[in-house]
């Protein structure tokens, strides 16, 4: 073999092995992620994306029109790719496509998210679509289409809307909290107050006059005094004024709900509550502000970690009233 | 003989009371909440009828009949002073009439003016004869106040973002009125508790809707914007925030007119549409589960079905937004707003438009009864 003849046959073995190895590159798998009642209907939808999207790789590689094999898309199908053929060539660089298939309006079966690079465009942004790929009741293409680049949801703070949701669940919290109060539900305030829960209660102190009407000290006739309890001496405490009363409603005013002010994501679930409670039972009744520390890390059951009380005539301000800053919290 | 005779007159004497007290059966009674439950417990026993009726009981409230009516047997679903009709209360607005009969009952079983005037403030209401407080100089007596009014004397509702205030106009010179918060818990008279069970029921026991719900805004002949835009969004309101809305999106067709966008090309735009009642093709199936009183419970129901149930008395919101690795992760709220005692439910999803344009449903948790607490109605904007 003469040594051109020998080279000629080398670069057409190169070519041919370069081919192949194209087209093996070329190849495209398209794969349905969801089930189908219809199995068979599903498999024919990926043999014909995948045919159809290889013969597309296949076009841009040879710089001929699409060869599309028979039985892949509709006569009309046929025409409309022409219509984009004219406007871009366009292959798929992703050798394996996963997508779940869609129900259109129509009821008709659909791929979409599948991204082509377009070769005659002429600026970046237009360098990459997505097309959608429809199908018959037979597993045939009969529509193919370019869709929106990218879906516009709307430019918000998402972020707001996930805090508004979070405070959504406190609320709710709160008001089963209340409840458990009214209910006499002993069980249910067990569950609400961590074990370690720090509870600061208040009561009323009324002084009586002496019997003559007048008072030995020059102190105010009504002031509260403070205790601060374990959980354990709370829940007592509590079962016995459920015990002795035959009637409590326990009203919620003006609530207001703060995430913690640390920015450390360990501290992204501790939120703080300040309301205005109303306390009426049977036997004694007052006013004053509570404060709620509540760790939200368990989505299915929050949990109090403070529990502050004070008298409505202690506070002058907002400021007065007890909240992160009174408190050294520590998430370890 | 003569002892042997008493006791059968006196046995006699007490069967002819039971039986023209109608049979009474108060051991047996129970009550749809511990509110009309307290009610109950103050009312002799005697008295209680057991079906549906007005009764006269002078040894609770004289001068003033006391209407009960059942739901399931031998259980009282409303107790109060007979003051409206069945037509005026369906006029007016059969809640707010049944709390004002319900509360004004309350108010006349107290034993004494102090327990009246710390009820009052308890429950944050106000009544006046006249335009004088009660408890001041005009008047300390509930009683021959609400002898003045009764079936046929006018009244009037009015009703603003926190308040309802109850006028009954007695002559030219004389009203009574009552005024008291927009507050679910205060009015309906079910705790939260008694509200999230009904809220379950209602889920637990739907029935398939003949027809999938229509919005009647929205006609099928198309609607005329002033605007070009493909895609049109009709401003209405947001709840709290700016993406928690109820904005309507319309597409433009070849006839210039605009229709109800429903094309999973605008998944979030159509999503949204879908979550606020709009009709549409897709009604994916909901595995709600309904977080209440310490429980969790999981019902299966329509999305379309699940909004028809809430459709009247309350006005959603709704958020989609992408979230999560997958490219078409979706979180999406949905917000429905009791129109006036200031509660919501909440619905919240971790999904994707597979599962709602596809037939593998959805997964949410849902959340009833929350109270808002003051909610500033100056949020809701356009």
């Amino acid at each position: 073999m003469s040594t051109r003849k020998f080279c000629l046959t080398f670069v057409v073995f190169l070519s041919l092995a370069a081919q192949a190895v194209w087209a093996q590159d070329e190849g495209i798998v398209v794969l349905i992620t969801n089930d189908m009642e219809e199995n068979s209907l599903k498999q024919k939808m990926e043999e014909n994306a995948s045919r159809l999207l290889t013969a597309f790789n296949e076009a841009v590689k040879t710089g001929k029109k699409p060869n599309i094999p028979g039985g892949v898309i509709t006569e009309e199908t046929k025409k409309k790719l022409k219509d984009l053929w004219s406007m871009s060539a366009m292959a798929c660089k992703v050798p394996v496509i996963q997508e779940q298939y869609l129900k259109t309006y129509e009821k008709e079966y659909q791929i979409r998210n599948i991204p082509m690079t377009m070769y005659a465009a002429t600026s970046d942004s237009t360098k990459y679509e997505e097309i959608a790929l429809t199908f018959a009741p037979n597993g045939m293409i009969n529509n193919i289409e370019i869709t929106l680049k990218k879906h516009q949801y709307m430019h918000v703070d998402w972020t707001a809307v996930a805090d508004t949701e979070q405070e959504q669940r406190i609320k709710e919290f709160i008001d089963r909290f209340r409840d458990a109060y009214n209910c006499k539900d002993i069980k249910t305030l067990d569950i609400f107050f961590s074990n370690d829960a720090l509870i600061v209660t208040g009561k009323r102190i009324t002084r009586k006059p002496n019997s003559d009407g007048t008072l030995k000290e020059a102190l105010p006739g009504e002031r509260f005094v403070k205790q601060v309890q374990t959980k354990t001496q709370y829940l007592a405490k509590m079962k016995n004024i459920f015990k002795n009363n035959e009637y409590l409603n326990i009203v919620f005013d003006s609530v207001e709900i703060v995430k913690h002010p640390k920015l450390d994501p360990k501290y992204k679930d501790i939120y703080g509550v300040t309301l205005k409670q109303y306390w009426n039972s049977s036997t004694y009744s007052d006013i004053g502000y509570l404060f709620l520390l509540i760790n939200c890390c368990r989505k299915d059951q929050m949990e109090i970690v403070v529990r502050t009380w004070q008298a409505e005539n202690e506070i002058d301000s907002y400021d007065d009233i007890f909240g992160f800053s009174t408190f050294k919290i520590e998430v370890l | 003989m003569k002892n042997g005779k008493n006791i059968v007159t006196t046995g006699v004497s007490v069967l002819l009371i039971w039986l023209c007290s109608g049979g009474a059966i108060a051991g047996q009674v129970s009550y749809a909440n511990r509110k009309l439950a307290w009610i109950g417990s103050r009312l002799p026993a005697s008295c209680l009828p057991e079906r549906d009726t007005c009764f006269v009981c002078p040894s609770a409230i004289e001068g003033k009949s006391i209407l009960v009516k059942y739901g399931k047997p031998h259980q009282i679903t409303h107790a109060g002073i007979s003051l409206f009709s069945d037509n005026a209360k369906m006029n007016i607005h059969e809640t707010a009439c049944n709390f004002l009969e319900r509360f004004l009952l309350e108010l006349a079983l107290l034993p004494d003016k102090k327990s009246i005037q710390a009820k009052l403030k308890e429950y944050k209401i106000n009544i006046r004869l006249n335009g004088v407080p009660y408890g001041t100089e005009g008047f300390n007596a509930l009683i021959p106040a609400l002898n003045r009014i009764g079936l046929e004397t006018p009244f009037t509702l009015k009703k603003e973002p926190a308040l309802f205030t109850g006028i009954w106009h007695i002559d030219d010179a004389n009203a009574l009125t009552v005024s008291f918060p927009a507050e679910r818990e205060l009015i309906t008279g079910y705790n939260k508790r008694e509200a999230d069970e009904q809220v379950h029921a209602s889920l637990a026991g739907y029935s398939r809707q003949k027809e999938t719900c229509r919005s009647d805004i929205l006609p099928d002949s198309g609607v005329i914007f002033d605007s070009e835009a493909l895609i049109y969004m009709e401003r209405q309101n947001f709840f709290m925030d700016k993406a928690i809305h109820n904005h309507v999106y319309y597409r433009r067709q070849s006839d210039h007119k605009y229709y109800l966008l429903n094309d999973i090309d605008q998944p979030a735009e159509t999503i949204s549409n879908l979550l606020l009642g709009y009709t549409s093709f897709w009604n994916p199936m909901i595995r709600l589960t309904h977080i209440y009183n310490n429980s969790q419970s999981v019902i299966n129901i329509p999305l379309a079905d699940f909004i028809c149930l809430f459709k009247h008395e309350f006005e959603p919101f709704c958020s989609v937004r992408q979230e999560g690795e997958e490219k078409d992760a979706l979180k999406i709220t949905l917000i429905l707003h009791h129109k006036e005692f200031n509660y919501i439910h909440m619905l919240s999803a971790e999904t994707s438009t597979g599962n709602i344009f596809g037939e593998n449903g959805i997964d949410a948790d849902f959340y009833s009864t929350i109270s808002q607490y003051n909610l500033d109605n100056n949020k809701f904007n356009k």
